[in-house]
């Protein structure tokens, strides 16, 4: 199973198949950033009760998103060959992991959408609004693509980075910052 | 089912936001905290029967925004007051470059009450675009009157570590450019000028980021 088996010469690529996938990502993306900035911040929205707070709490979900995309990132790579492994699960993993990484995202991106909304006076707030609605798009893009036919072999393993490349910023500029100024707390 | 396995996913993910958000909406935290303070009238709704409150009950209590960021001048002393409330919490800040007092309290019933150290103590009346009442400080009292302000006026803080010292400031800007601000180097004045709204301080060559109130007051 060496690269040079991969067919020489490709045939035309057709892009029309992904063409709705990021349609809609786009404007899931689009729309959560108008959202953010036409709501009026209401300084408070319901989450996961059990944390002294409410960034705290989401500190802490985020934190728990960001260790599945580990795992999501590793599995992918397994699924594709990249890393030898013989696990047949390797695929409900995948997607299951994926799937409790983005429940996960939800309550902590209501939170942020409805209490805070998007902002942009300073840099880590501005990327990490941006961010978000990136996230939520190419997600949109990534799980609309999955079950397509016919599309470029690169779509899934760009759209699957993009999504992880996105949620390790929103990690970064969220709870790795609330951890490393405000501080560890439950 | 395989096929539409991700399309399901993301939509339980949106059910879920609009449920969130629902949810959030309907116990928005402004009746909440009403029904909380107004102890009389949860007794009685609570003696005659275990059904809802009647709205007229609810009316006894005067509004409390849940969100609301006043700042203005003190009378008499040269100072600046800001305060901020969020959720029934509320802090508020005393600067007039020198001094400056923190203090943290309660937003409930229209009104706030606040205190800090050194026998701090803030109240006010909410209302008509405003926060008026008193603050006292060091054994004296001076009056307020704060009009509602939004960012990139109001109240900033800073915590950080620099360089292994404990950095905090805090920082005041009313619409008209007047601000005013403070920086404590490990419970020190520091000499740091008052940056633009917006933009980072810099204290000992090192940039610290000034937070709202809605990123700093959880953890106040």
């Amino acid at each position: 199973m060496s690269d040079t088996q991969i067919t020489p010469v490709p045939q035309r690529q057709n892009l029309t198949p992904l063409l709705a996938p990021l349609v809609v990502g786009g404007l899931v993306a689009v729309g959560l950033g108008v959202y953010g900035r036409l709501h009026a911040p209401a300084g408070y929205a319901i989450g996961v009760a059990g944390f002294s707070g409410a960034l705290v709490m989401k500190s802490w979900l985020t934190t728990g998103a960001f260790l599945l995309a580990l795992v999501q990132l590793f599995s992918a790579l397994v699924m594709w060959g990249r890393i030898k492994l013989d696990v047949p699960w390797i695929g409900t993993l995948h997607r299951w992991s994926g799937r409790l990484a983005f429940v996960l995202t939800i309550p902590v991106a209501v939170h942020c959408l409805y209490a805070l909304g998007s902002q942009f006076d300073v840099p880590r707030v501005m990327i990490h609004s941006l961010l978000g609605c990136f996230f939520y798009g190419v997600f949109t893009a990534k799980m609309l693509s999955l079950p397509k036919r016919g599309l470029p072999g690169w779509t899934l393993p760009v759209l699957g980075g993009l999504t992880f490349v996105a949620l390790t910023g929103l990690w970064l500029t969220s709870s790795f910052w609330f951890f490393t100024t405000i501080g560890i707390k439950l | 089912m395989k096929r539409l396995g991700p399309v399901y996913t993301l939509a339980a993910g949106a059910v879920m936001a609009v449920v969130l958000g629902t949810v959030s909406a309907t116990t928005s935290p402004t009746t909440q905290n009403v029904n909380a303070q107004d102890d009389t009238a949860a007794t009685v709704a609570e003696a005659t029967s275990q059904a809802t409150p009647t709205p007229a009950a609810v009316r006894t209590a005067k509004p409390t925004p849940a969100k609301a960021d006043y700042a203005g001048r003190v009378t008499g002393n040269g100072g600046l007051i800001a305060v901020s409330v969020r959720n029934g919490k509320a802090v508020a800040y005393f600067c007039d470059g020198r001094i400056e007092a923190w203090l943290k309290g309660k937003a409930a019933d229209g009104k706030v009450t606040l205190s800090g150290r050194n026998n701090a103590s803030i109240t006010a009346r909410l209302g008509g675009g405003k926060a008026a009442g008193t603050l006292a400080f060091g054994g004296r009292k001076w009056t307020f009157d704060a009009p509602v302000v939004k960012k990139p006026s109001g109240l900033y803080r800073a915590s950080a570590v620099v360089r292994g010292a404990n950095v905090r400031a805090g920082w005041i800007y009313l619409d008209d450019g007047t601000r005013v601000g403070l920086t404590v180097v490990n419970d020190e004045v520091a000499d740091v000028a008052i940056p633009e709204p917006g933009q980072n301080a810099v204290v000992d060559g090192v940039e610290v980021d000034p937070q709202d109130v809605d990123e700093f007051i959880e953890g106040f």
